[in-house]
């Protein structure tokens, strides 16, 4: 039986946890990041496919999940 | 002598137009003080303007994509870039709302003899509303992250030092948030709140923190 790697696994459950907050967010919401603007859809997208505005958008909801959670943003 | 505050502001894609149209208050400021002021708007906001009009400027403002080492113009023409032309910038206040530049251009610039630099040194997120994007003017959403970012040209304008327009701009920034985080905000502006934050984080300033015009 393959052992589980524990960095991997939080990794991919903080990317499905991300895409769950995508789907569950406003359709009316767009985001402009890089040099590209994206509706909710495609984002949705780019953090499946990891490519770099799915890694900035995953990096951006962890921090703020993070400092939610410890206390930072209040 | 007057001083001199110039604007460049691209409107060639929606990123753009929003900041092109969100730079009125910071021109309405500009125009009631006692600056010069140098508008590139739209496609004279290209390179052989910008070398025309940068020698005579205490303060730039640069609107459009940027990256590490660049901000560009008009279809993305590059303005400023680290080990290129970072000379034109000496003795400037400098605000850069593209992405990214405070990560490395912005530290070239000041060691280039720049007064200072305000940036981001990641992606600058921009949020608005779909049912808005032909009147950016109108759109609450985008004006949750583009009046704080507004607030340090126009503290700059208003004679307050670079430290004061950057700590402005945070707070403004926060409060937005807060308010984001409310009941009084709606679900688009809620779910808006996790790029703001970023924005927040990666807002910064490089050089002299006493610098004004």
């Amino acid at each position: 039986m393959a052992k589980r790697n524990p960095v991997a696994q939080i990794k991919k459950d903080l990317v499905e946890l991300v895409i769950e907050r995508l789907k569950a967010s406003s359709n009316e919401l767009k985001i402009s990041v890089g040099s590209k603007d994206y509706t909710k859809k495609e984002l949705i997208t780019s953090v499946q496919n990891q490519d770099a505005v799915g890694r900035q958008v995953v990096r951006a909801q962890q921090k703020f999940l993070q400092d939610m959670a410890s206390g930072k943003i209040y | 002598m007057d001083k001199t505050i110039l604007i460049t502001r691209p409107n060639h894609d929606l990123p753009t137009k929003y900041l092109y149209f969100w730079c009125q208050p910071v021109i309405k400021t500009a125009r009631k003080s006692k600056l010069k002021l140098i508008d590139l708007s739209k496609k004279k906001a290209n390179y052989k303007n910008f070398l025309k009009s940068v020698g005579q400027s205490n303060f730039v403002f640069f609107n459009g994509h940027g990256s590490k080492t660049m901000i560009t113009g008009f279809d993305n023409e590059p303005l400023i870039e680290a080990d290129n032309n970072e000379n034109l910038l000496k003795d400037k206040l400098i605000y850069g709302r593209s992405c990214q530049a405070g990560a490395v251009l912005g530290k070239s610039l000041v060691k280039a003899k720049a007064l200072v630099f305000i940036g981001y040194k990641q992606d600058f997120f921009l949020c608005y509303s779909r049912s808005k994007i032909k009147k950016p003017l109108k759109d609450k959403l985008a004006g949750l992250f583009l009046q704080p970012s507004n607030l340090i040209p126009q503290t700059i304008i208003k004679g307050q030092t670079s430290s004061q327009s950057y700590q402005n701009s945070q707070g403004a920034m926060k409060k937005n948030l807060s308010f984001m985080l409310s009941s009084k905000a709606t679900k688009t502006q809620k779910d808006a709140a996790p790029y703001l934050w970023s924005n927040i984080n990666c807002q910064v300033l490089i050089g002299d923190n006493k610098a004004k015009l």
